[in-house]
């Protein structure tokens, strides 16, 4: 690490202070509220680094949110492991998962590798909603939630430590050579392959890793919540994940935490602003975003800046502009 | 699977039967969806929402029409209209702007208008499920030698069966069809030879909408729906256009009665897992032949 | 260095190369000419490993190679370019370099770290040699067609090849690029002892450039011998005629 303080952390320390004094100034609500984001946030970064770096299209990636789920809902609950060691047990099953499925999936071209991500999504999203071990169509109750208890503070901590944790792991994995060998591969696959890199490999490495990460968030959610249901793995999940990245932008890694915050509280203060049309209204902008403004908000912002200052700006550490897909 | 092994032949045979029936709903369902998909080559997930308009729509129509069996078919022909004119809207106002955009956004675009379309029937007629009531004639069961079919299951069989004989005809008979099939294989060779390609996009989708919401009525006709049918349904549709090949509507025939009696047996044989192996045989297919049984390679 | 023996291919009904058997000594400039259609392309395709054969056998440096795969003829020494320039256009030009490099050194698995100071100095060298030493912060969509082309050999140049494919790299350029770029192939196998093999339509270019010239007609090996000679091959010149001034 340089001695030298990098201009680049002021910002994600800033945002780390704010976000620790927060509960401190906000109401009940808005702390559940902002603990939920911060959940969904994890939970859409670990898939920007497949498709923003790799970029791979999921239609699938709900379903290592319910594994997570699942997995830490049925260790704690069938299988009697403490919270903690179940907690960390969810990346691992999820890790495993990913590695069948993409080993499976990374060789096809890009529309049919979507589709039997959605395959593989629906089939885990079927399994846990039909057979009895999972608790069918009701899911299970009934998890512990350990040291997190039931306070709204615990809550929005504890889902603040796991997108820090989510956050530095895809941070320090973009900035190694795997993050450049995997944006490489992204740019030209056969420039790639003939640079001497095996492309597949590299997309299962980004794959298992973008799954285990996405089970964290999942376990977070059957902590925080103590319950698990069906609806975790549905395909509209792997759609809300991706309709989150869209909204941040995918030119940052602020862009999945944006797109998260700012679909949490859309959702919530729309459908309370108007009961009988949110779900016209949300669909509604979300048309216009791609119609209009595909490049969401962190790109959006980018635009602007890029127009205010026209001198050729230093690249964030976290990352060079990435083409858009 | 003991049930299954005990069963004497009647519950055998009735459950391909029913399987048979079942696959004709399921290509009306998936019709629209493959030729969109063979035609534009958009991954339109917004057919379930299609499907819904004409369900809602018909269902809507149920009280003014009356119940009789003329009343029915009536509303069968003129409720997927809606869905139709919604489509066309779609195709023109959304995919025209966006068809060279990567399939992300066109993912994302479709997203957006299920959001749309499922606020919109839900504002106009609520939340609540809703059916369309079929006449008597429609409802009672029917039995062929020892076994016993649903008469309504029939019925959308024969549906099925109209439906698939004539989209058939109007692809390889007509000089529209033979239009799409230009342009399904190259636009650009098409638009040179003088196809108006935009024009025959919107038809087909149109098309394919209608298709989407003739299905969304039949089922109407049968049981109790909500928005979610639309969502869960879609899917289902996309597992048929994937068996049985992006674009080819004989093999949407062929996969729709697969899936049906696979479904119909699996119900009774392994019924935790009967779902769960229709979209390991999707995944199968994928890995092993991606363009679908009768479907060609794809160049995206 | 680098040999073949049988090798064809077909794609559907016409085989594009059909029984071609050629060698490439250690240390020489290749040229594979032929008119359009004449399996120059699929032949490079087939010996980079972009393709594969449907017959016959490539041998390169003493192993055999037919059946590897092409990332890992890449590792083994044997890069290539392709007609249109193959680079990263999203990563700058010292991203691009840093690529092959890594993988080659083994460190691109490493998650930690970073990629930005790694094998710069390396990396910095390659984009000299190809004449990019100048070369900025831009993405390489920046950079001309030439330096494209160059910069597509600086990639290729990161896996040490010891054998390089060249696929019509004069295509789209001026004659004072085309000179250079001859420049810097000389000095890639004077410098390194590199071994080249590029296909051309350029006669100017292929008699100045090349040591040894094969003639491929048909997906067929026609003839073989050096500049001299083949300009002087009556076969040559009946499928050359009225196609080319040579």
């Amino acid at each position: 690490m340089s001695r030298r303080l990098s201009p680049a952390l002021v910002l994600p320390v800033v945002v780390l202070v704010l976000a620790l004094l927060a509960p401190n100034a906000l109401n009940v609500t808005q702390v559940l509220l902002l603990a939920q984001a911060f959940i969904y946030a994890a939970f859409a970064l670990s898939l920007f680094l497949l498709l923003a770096d790799g970029g791979i299209v999921s239609f699938g990636h709900a379903a290592f949110l319910a594994a997570g789920a699942y997995g830490v809902a049925v260790a704690t609950t069938k299988w009697n492991i403490p919270i903690g060691l179940a907690f960390l047990l969810a990346p691992v099953i999820c890790a495993v998962l990913a590695a069948i499925i993409g080993w499976l999936s990374v060789r096809l071209t890009a529309l049919y590798f979507a589709m039997l991500t959605l395959a593989f999504g629906q089939f885990v999203y079927s399994v846990i909603a039909r057979v009895g071990y999972f608790g069918g169509e009701s899911g299970l109750t009934g998890i512990p939630s350990g040291i997190v208890g039931i306070d709204p503070d615990r809550f929005y901590y504890a889902g603040l430590v796991v997108l820090a944790v989510v956050f530095v792991v895809i941070h320090l994995v973009r900035r190694a050579p795997f993050g450049l060998a995997l944006r490489a591969t992204r740019e030209n696959a056969t420039r790639a392959d003939f640079a001497g890199l095996s492309v597949p490999r590299v997309r299962l490495a980004a794959f298992i890793l973008s799954g285990a990460l996405g089970g964290l968030a999942g376990a977070l959610l059957a902590v925080t919540n103590g319950t698990v249901s069906p609806d975790l793995g549905f395909w509209t999940q792997s759609g809300t994940v991706l309709v989150m990245i869209l909204i941040g932008g995918m030119t940052s890694m602020w862009g999945p935490i944006i797109g998260a915050i700012a679909l949490t509280y859309g959702q919530k203060y729309i459908a309370e602003a108007t009961p009988e049309y949110w779900q016209m209204v949300l669909g509604a902008a979300l048309i216009g975003l791609v119609l209009f403004l595909p490049g969401g908000v962190a790109g959006g912002v980018e635009a602007a800046y890029r127009r205010l200052a026209p001198k050729p700006h230093r690249r964030a550490p976290t990352g060079e502009p990435v083409a858009e897909r | 699977m003991t049930t299954l092994l005990a069963a004497s032949t009647t519950v055998w045979l009735d459950q391909i039967v029913t399987g048979i029936t079942r696959g004709g709903w399921i290509f009306l369902v998936a019709a629209g969806l493959t030729l969109v998909f063979g035609v534009l080559h958009v991954l339109n997930f917004a057919h379930g929402s299609l499907y819904l308009v004409g369900a809602y729509v018909g269902a809507a129509l149920g009280p003014a029409f009356g119940g009789s069996l003329g009343a029915f078919l009536l509303i069968l022909l003129i409720a997927p209209f809606a869905a139709a004119a919604v489509g066309g809207a779609i195709e023109v106002g959304l995919l025209r702007p966006t068809y060279r955009r990567p399939l992300l956004y066109q993912f994302l675009l479709m997203f957006g208008v299920v959001y749309v379309i499922n606020g919109a029937v839900e504002a106009i007629w609520g939340v609540e499920t809703r059916q369309l009531s079929a006449p008597h004639a429609l409802t009672a069961p029917v039995h062929i030698g020892a076994v016993t079919i649903a008469r309504y299951n029939l019925f959308t069989l024969a549906v099925g069966i109209v439906a698939a004989a004539l989209v058939l005809l109007l692809l390889h008979r007509s000089a529209f069809g033979r239009d799409v099939r230009a342009v399904a294989q190259d636009p650009e060779m098409a638009a040179l030879l003088g196809v108006r390609v935009g024009r025959v996009r919107t038809l087909v989708y149109v098309l394919g909408a209608w298709l989407a919401g003739l299905a969304g009525v039949i089922t109407a006709g049968q049981s109790a729906f909500t928005t979610t049918d639309g969502v869960t349904t879609v899917i289902l549709a996309f597992v048929v256009v994937i068996v049985g090949g992006m674009g080819s509507i004989w093999g949407a025939i062929v996969a729709s009665l697969i899936i049906g009696v696979a479904d119909a047996v699996g119900a009774i044989a392994i019924p935790d897992l009967s779902v769960a192996i229709v979209y390991l045989v999707m995944a199968v297919v994928l890995l092993v032949r991606p363009w679908g049984l009768l479907g060609r390679p794809v160049h995206a | 260095m680098l040999s073949a023996e049988g090798l064809a291919k077909s794609f559907g009904e016409s085989r594009v190369v059909d029984d071609v058997a050629l060698t490439v000594q250690a240390g020489t400039i290749v040229a594979v000419i032929g008119p359009n259609g004449a399996g120059k392309t699929t032949l490079l395709n087939l010996l980079s490993g972009f393709l594969r054969a449907d017959a016959g056998s490539i041998g390169f440096d003493g192993r055999a190679i037919t059946a590897m795969p092409s990332y890992r003829r890449c590792r083994a020494g044997l890069g290539r370019t392709f007609q249109q320039p193959s680079f990263f256009p999203a990563l700058t030009p010292l991203e691009n370099v840093q690529v092959p490099l890594l993988t080659m050194a083994r460190k691109h698995r490493r998650m930690l770290g970073r990629a930005r100071t790694a094998l710069v100095g390396e990396a910095r060298e390659i984009l000299a040699e190809v004449g990019l030493g100048e070369a900025g912060d831009e993405p390489a969509s920046a950079l001309s067609y030439g330096d494209q082309r160059r910069l597509e050999i600086g990639i290729a140049l990161g896996t040490r090849p010891r054998v390089l494919l060249l696929d019509e790299p004069m295509a789209g350029m001026s004659a004072a690029e085309r000179r250079a770029l001859s420049e810097l192939m000389r000095d890639l196998r004077a410098g390194q002892g590199l071994t080249l093999v590029f296909t051309e339509h350029d006669m100017d270019v292929v008699f100045s450039l090349a040591d040894v010239v094969h003639v491929l007609h048909q997906g067929r090996r026609l003839a073989s011998g050096t500049p001299a000679e083949i300009r002087a091959d009556p076969e040559v010149r009946r499928v050359y005629l009225g196609q080319e001034a040579a």
